[in-house]
């Protein structure tokens, strides 16, 4: 278990704020460690398996035929039960990482939380409704803990956009499409500019500078004889 | 003797059924979701013999209590086994120009700024990627937009299409397409002259000539697409589908296995406990470690509204250690909760799909895409009139991909559909 430094505690309260609960606004934590409550229907296969091997597909080749012929793996899962469970919140992320909290607002009802089921149909997957809120990761993850200058640049950061939001959800809305349709457009400008400059290369290696097009120049200048000469750009 | 000639099709005898070797694209550069997929590198070209899929559904299992006292054995039983296949398919761009235009590119800089046949060969490989990545959002039926409940009928034009799930965005200008009745009956072909796909305004096509009979409702398909049971390039919503009925890659979807993890937000904005629920469903399936390395991908019009609910971007500097800023918008990767968002235009703007590219994969003819070649290396052939028989001054090309997509493991993959569009798009 990772304990963060009084100190760093300290200044998360004092400049992140608390919330309705005194509790702090902003946490660390390694997020191995953050742990959640879900029920579900768990299925449990045998250690060391790959994502495909747990019922996918196996894409091998099969000795003595020809070519290449698949079929479905054959491991079976050890158990299927359905059971609460404490589990990684954060699978995906390894290392410090800042949470920030969320108002029970934040995720809808107790109504709309429990309406979310397993496999089975009935046994509400999502675990206990989060009534106080909940910490939901915004920045990280790091390998070390992140010092408070790199905290309050953090915090102040996400602050500001939030606080200096300006104009409506609509004009926001559409100046980040604009602003997306703007980049992609560059983005496709670029590609066709470095296509067509490859392109150029291809249809003139008389021109070229590339290694492939001089020695295509090489093999002209043996084919007529001149094998001892090197012959540059024209 | 008539003559006979040679096609693929009569000799698959000398044809082996794949082979499992690795070709890579070199000109795939950018992060689209259609390079995303080609990054995973195995790509398996296959002959004209379909790409096998067999899966073994269940084993002897019927067992009973037996009376060896004149009792009657029961039945026999013997393991089950379903078959899936994958076939390539082919897509082209033509290319033509006349020798006029190839004189005037060939003039240098004096005579024109960049020659016009140079530069439209290089735009094709471009355009190829985006076509790809805009066939990567239908539904493996070809089928690309759809006429609005609003358009008059009557061969009015342009066509209004649905702003969802595409719009126009599926759709390019001088595309030819089909316009079919929503069962797939051909009501005629049209060349589209101008495609207004701006984000937020009414989704429309304007069509050389209108198929006559078009009317709300009607799909607009990709061209040469068969009719009543069109099948093309599948793409996420093939995949990533929660149906229980039809086939994937062959396999009727009541066997489980193939049916992949989602969550039905029933017109409702995005949540977290929506996103939560999607990827819950894929960690209940597999078990936490199989959940590490997917990402979302949505149209940026759910990533704004997802903004909305009060998250502040996150961004992952880009390589070389340069920092965030307000000018990295859309050049840094987009995060949340770490875990990467891939925003695309293209996309459906009614779902996020929890995406895993390790169970993605592809099978192709050849070292696809590739310029038409014949057995002399010509790749540039000259026109002919139909009437006369002689050569025209046009000269044509094609650029040709092969390819389709499958997924090796439906549960890895996970969706949230039918999401509220924001009302602002």
């Amino acid at each position: 278990m990772h304990v963060v430094p009084r100190e760093t505690q300290r200044f998360l309260k004092r400049y992140g704020g608390v919330n309705p609960y005194n509790q702090p606004k902003w946490r660390l934590i390694v997020s191995e460690e953050c742990l959640v409550k879900e029920a579900g229907v768990w299925t449990d296969w045998a250690e060391g398996l790959s994502t495909k091997e747990k019922g996918g597909l196996n894409f091998a080749p099969i000795e003595g035929q020809p070519g290449v012929v698949y079929e479905r793996f054959r491991n079976k899962p050890i158990r299927v039960v359905t059971e609460v469970r404490e589990t990684q919140k954060y699978p995906q992320a390894e290392g410090w990482i800042l949470e920030c909290w969320r108002p029970a607002s934040s995720y809808g009802t107790p109504e709309d939380w429990y309406s979310y089921v397993a496999s089975d149909g009935i046994t509400p997957m999502l675990g206990p409704y989060p009534e106080c809120g909940d910490y939901e990761m915004q920045f990280g993850p790091w390998e070390k803990l992140p010092t408070t200058d790199i905290l309050q640049t953090l915090i102040s950061r996400h602050s500001s956009s939030i606080a200096n939001r300006t104009g409506t959800p609509f004009s926001r809305a559409v100046e980040y499409l604009q602003r997306a349709e703007y980049a992609a457009q560059r983005k496709e400008e670029k590609l066709k500019e470095e296509y067509a400059a490859q392109f150029r290369d291809v249809l003139s290696p008389m021109k070229s500078t590339s290694l492939e097009a001089s020695r295509w120049r090489q093999e002209l200048a043996a084919r007529t004889g001149n094998e001892n000469q090197h012959i540059g750009v024209l | 003797m008539a003559a006979v000639t040679g096609q693929a099709a009569t000799t698959q005898q000398l044809q082996l059924e794949a082979l499992n070797k690795t070709i890579k694209l070199l000109l795939e550069k950018d992060d689209t979701l259609d390079n995303r997929i080609s990054e995973r590198g195995d790509i398996t070209p296959v002959s004209l013999r379909s790409f096998r899929v067999r899966f073994q559904t269940g084993f002897p299992g019927n067992v009973a209590l037996l009376n060896l006292d004149g009792g009657i054995l029961p039945s026999g039983g013997f393991s089950t086994w379903d078959q899936g296949t994958i076939t390539p398919l082919a897509t082209v761009i033509p290319v033509e120009y006349s020798k006029l235009t190839d004189i005037i590119g060939e003039g240098g800089p004096k005579v024109v700024s960049e020659n016009p046949v140079t530069k439209t060969l290089a735009d094709v490989a471009v355009q190829m990627r985006k076509n790809r990545d805009q066939f990567l959002q239908q539904a493996g039926d070809g089928k690309i937009g759809q006429v609005d409940a609003t358009y008059a009928g009557g061969g009015a034009n342009p066509i209004i299409l649905t702003s969802t799930p595409w719009g126009a965005r599926l759709i390019s200008q001088n595309q030819q397409v089909q316009v079919m009745t929503n069962a797939y009956v051909l009501r005629g072909i049209c060349y589209v002259t101008n495609c207004n796909n701006k984000l937020g305004s009414t989704q429309s096509i304007t069509v050389d000539v209108v198929p006559s009979g078009t009317v709300a409702g009607d799909f607009i398909m990709v061209a040469a697409v068969a009719a009543t049971t069109p099948v093309f390039i599948y793409g996420l919503p093939y995949f990533h589908n929660t149906a229980t009925t039809g086939t994937f890659l062959g396999i009727n979807r009541t066997q489980n296995y193939v049916v992949a993890n989602g969550v039905a937000a029933g017109g409702a904005p995005i949540s977290l406990p929506m996103l939560r629920a999607a990827m819950n469903r894929v960690k209940q399936s597999l078990g936490s470690g199989a959940v590490k390395t997917q990402v979302w991908h949505t149209h940026m019009a759910q990533v704004q509204a997802y903004e909305e609910m009060g998250f502040a971007k996150q961004f992952i500097p880009l390589q070389g250690g340069k920092a965030g800023s307000l000018d990295m918008l859309f050049d840094g990767k987009y995060t949340i909760a770490g875990r990467e968002v891939i925003e695309n235009v293209h996309a459906d703007t009614t779902r996020w799909d929890f995406m895993e590219f390790d169970s993605w994969g592809k099978v192709t003819w050849g070292s696809a895409p590739f310029w038409f070649k014949n057995r002399s290396g010509q790749w540039v052939f000259q026109l002919y009139d139909p009437s006369s028989g002689n050569p025209t001054t046009n000269e044509a090309c094609w650029y040709v991909d092969c390819r389709q997509y499958y997924v090796d493991n439906p549960l890895a993959i996970s969706s949230v559909t039918g999401l509220k569009l924001p009302t602002y798009n």
